[in-house]
């Protein structure tokens, strides 16, 4: 009856001749059925499509992703079709690795599912840089995504990673391509269907940001009092709420969508505790963006400014959470208990040369660190297993904190005093304000109170 | 639906309830309905809480259902137009999971105007808060829904309750099910921002219609001895319908909950929907041999 296209036993035949065999259905999608599948290497998943979506197009651009052959772990790329030898069923899928039981989808996030309780402000920004970064390489690599939606994203809870799935839509920017994803993620002019409005980087864009805006704020940003006066949520209803009249619930110019007490308390709450520096790229995607295309904000941008907020969370002493801090502002309210909280010392890394100097503020947390990508200029990546430096507390005098050297190279301290002292791998520098740090190549850090 | 457009699949529905041994009046609600001529069925179950804290709970059970009613016709219409063209269902499992929301938004406004005209505090707000915010607790249910057309199955689960799918050879399958209840706490329409925590269940019917689909509150469930006793009600329920129709089970309905309903003490409510030719069916070839009896 109803439980799959695919039976238990089946077997499926790889374009290179390798025979699979069907064992369990994972869930089904909007475009078609996920099974586990066993292959001479191991276990792999299998994306079986609805018959009616097993086309010439699909098929095609299926090939074109194949082709790129990308071998990049934040994403289960598509590795080879797969078809019934037997042809009893009709269409085709694709070969897939499995997805790891570390990532959850966001739904789950969104109901606090006890699965993603190990979730702290830290790692859901991670999880934003992180998703920023999947789809900037991607973009680089001239390929739109198409169909970025909260489907299609896993992250793990306790380090922020993230797995892009159905990648099976993507298409190299500018080849023709209809129309795909859904109304609530897709750019205004895509749902209006204005003329020449095709999907693309561009689009890819605003769907990004809706993303970024649900990941972070738990809520969709044209979500507001509007919606609530809409009696049937039918496709007209949608169109208008997410094509014709767009309006950001935080548009500072028209108030006419705020959210609503009681009906909307997580966004408002979300909202009031999220930084400037990422407000204003929200609301600059969703007024000027919706409108114009290449106002949007870029993922460079998104980049920048998560990374930058990242580095600037900051425990609050009083109930122990988590805050996001402006970098460079003043010490906010604790989200949760109200306190303001009390700002550590900041170490103020600067990368790079001459007018292209790069700075960034680290605040000297407990649980700081200092990554290989505060030591470039311009990092490809955030990876937050290349730990540089490490806030370790002194073995004898508790809450005496010190940075200590995770590299395989000297750093060099310079002292206010103009005292000089080598600190070698393994060992830790006391902090204090005026310290000047040096990592090598060229990067040095400052300890600002 | 048949290449002419008639649907090929029509729906017989089963819907009662009972109310607890002991209780005064039930907190349960329930209701299976067709909508799109015919071609979609919407079923639903919704459970007030029943406790002292929760004294209005038959009410936010009857609006439960309502909302969800009101908000699935509209779905199920759109899913009855679109949904035979799989290229429209990922848009069509967009709006599923929009739909909560709009339930517990519809659900929020009738127990706020019930609030306004009938305050349950008699106007001084809630005892603990002292604010003059409504205390929608007192309202407070589950709700379990289904849409369920010739392509398509969308279930939604917000708290307790079940949903069983039963197969042509008496198989069961409970989409949400994740094992036996560890207490009585249990997610509710009340909450903050309730939609958050609803449960979607989508299923793209490509092998067709199960031939049983089933939704009922934990007052039935929880009066097996073991889960397995409930599958077995499940899957005789859907066997009986096959077998002496779905008016003749109907019709036995509230016996075979009363009965349940003494041993957890709860109300127990179930509706149902199986499929039956429709118009638009090949007409099956006669049998040589009819066994009646």
């Amino acid at each position: 009856m109803a439980n799959g296209m695919l039976l238990a036993g089946q077997t499926l035949i790889t374009e290179s001749g390798d025979r699979v065999t069907v064992a369990e259905l994972f869930g089904s999608g909007g475009q078609g059925e996920v099974y586990r599948v066993r292959t001479p290497y191991g276990d792999r998943a299998v994306k079986w499509y609805y018959p009616q979506l097993a086309d010439a197009r699909q098929r095609q651009i299926l090939e074109g992703l194949i082709h790129h052959n990308w071998n990049d772990d934040r994403f289960l790329w598509p590795q080879t079709v797969v078809m019934d030898p037997d042809a009893t069923y009709p269409g085709f899928g694709y070969l897939m690795d499995v997805r790891p039981q570390r990532y959850h989808d966001l739904p789950a996030l969104f109901r606090r599912d006890a699965s993603v309780a190990a979730t702290t402000l830290r790692t859901l920004v991670a999880a934003a840089l992180h998703t920023v970064e999947a789809y900037f390489t991607l973009h680089s690599k001239g390929i739109a995504y198409r169909d970025i939606n909260w489907g299609n994203i896993f992250f793990d809870p306790a380090t922020g990673d993230v797995l892009v799935c159905d990648n099976d839509n993507a298409v190299v920017e500018g080849e023709a391509a209809a129309v795909a994803g859904t109304m609530d993620f897709m750019a205004p002019e895509l749902v209006r269907g204005d003329k020449g409005a095709r999907p693309g980087i561009q689009t890819d864009l605003h769907s990004l940001a809706v993303l970024l805006f649900l990941l972070l704020m738990n809520h969709h940003p044209l979500d507001g009092a509007q919606a609530l006066q809409i009696r049937c949520m039918d496709e007209a209803a949608k169109r208008r709420m997410y094509g014709t009249h767009p309006l950001f619930i935080y548009d500072p110019a028209d108030p006419a969508n705020r959210p609503v007490p009681g009906e909307h308390p997580t966004v408002i709450a979300t909202w009031g505790a999220l930084p400037k520096i990422l407000r204003d790229l929200f609301v600059k995607t969703f007024t000027q963006g919706l409108g114009t295309p290449s106002a949007r904000v870029r993922e460079s941008q998104w980049r920048d400014a998560l990374s930058r907020v990242l580095d600037a969370i900051t425990v609050c002493v009083s109930c122990g959470r988590q805050n996001m801090t402006q970098p460079e502002g003043p010490a906010p309210d604790c989200w949760k208990c109200g306190t303001t909280v009390q700002l550590p010392p900041k170490l103020e890394v600067v990368t790079g040369r001459g007018a292209l100097r790069t700075r960034r503020g680290i605040r000297l947390d407990p649980k700081a660190r200092v990554y290989a990508h505060h030591l470039v200029d311009d990092p490809e990546r955030h990876d937050f297993t290349a730990v540089v430096g490490e806030m370790t507390e002194h073995p004898q005098q508790r809450g005496r904190f010190g940075l200590t050297n995770r590299t395989t190279r000297d750093w060099t301290v310079r002292r206010d005093d103009g005292t000089v002292q080598e600190v070698g791998p393994g060992r830790t520098v006391a902090l204090r304000p005026g310290l000047l740090l040096e990592f090598g190549g060229g990067t040095e850090a400052e300890v600002h109170a | 639906m048949n290449a002419t457009g008639t649907p090929t699949v029509a729906w017989e529905l089963l819907d009662g309830g009972v109310k607890g041994v002991a209780k005064k009046y039930s907190q349960d609600r329930g209701t299976a309905l067709t909508t799109a001529d015919g071609r979609a069925a919407v079923l639903t179950v919704a459970d007030g809480h029943g406790s002292r804290a929760h004294f209005r709970s038959d009410l936010g059970a009857r609006w439960a259902v309502e909302a969800f009613t009101s908000c699935a016709r509209v779905y199920a219409r759109e899913v009855v137009r679109r949904g035979d063209d799989a290229a429209n269902w990922p848009r069509l499992l967009a709006e599923a999971r929009t739909l909560p929301q709009q339930v517990v938004h519809a659900w929020r406004r009738r127990v706020l105007t019930q609030e306004a005209n009938s305050p349950a505090h008699g106007g001084h707000g809630t005892p603990h808060s002292g604010t003059p915010e409504a205390d929608l607790a007192v309202y407070g249910s589950t709700l379990v829904g289904a849409v369920l057309t010739e392509r398509l199955l969308i279930c939604w689960q917000l708290g307790d309750g079940d949903i069983v799918l039963v197969d042509e050879d008496g198989t069961t399958h409970m989409p949400f099910y994740t094992g036996p209840d560890m207490g009585d706490e249990t997610e509710s329409l009340c909450e903050p921002e309730a939609w958050r925590k609803a449960r979607l269940h989508w299923q793209p019917l490509t092998g067709g219609p199960p031939p049983g689909v089933l939704l009922s509150t934990d007052g039935l469930s929880k009066s097996f001895a073991d889960h397995e006793g409930f599958l077995a009600f499940a899957t005789g329920v859907r066997a009986g319908a096959a077998s002496h129709g779905v008016a003749a089970v109907q019709a036995q309905l509230p016996d075979w909950l009363g009965h349940a309903a003494k041993y957890s003490g709860d109300d127990a409510t179930l509706a149902g929907a199986f499929p039956v030719p429709g118009p638009g069916a090949a007409r099956p070839q006669p049998h040589p041999h009819i066994d009646t009896h």
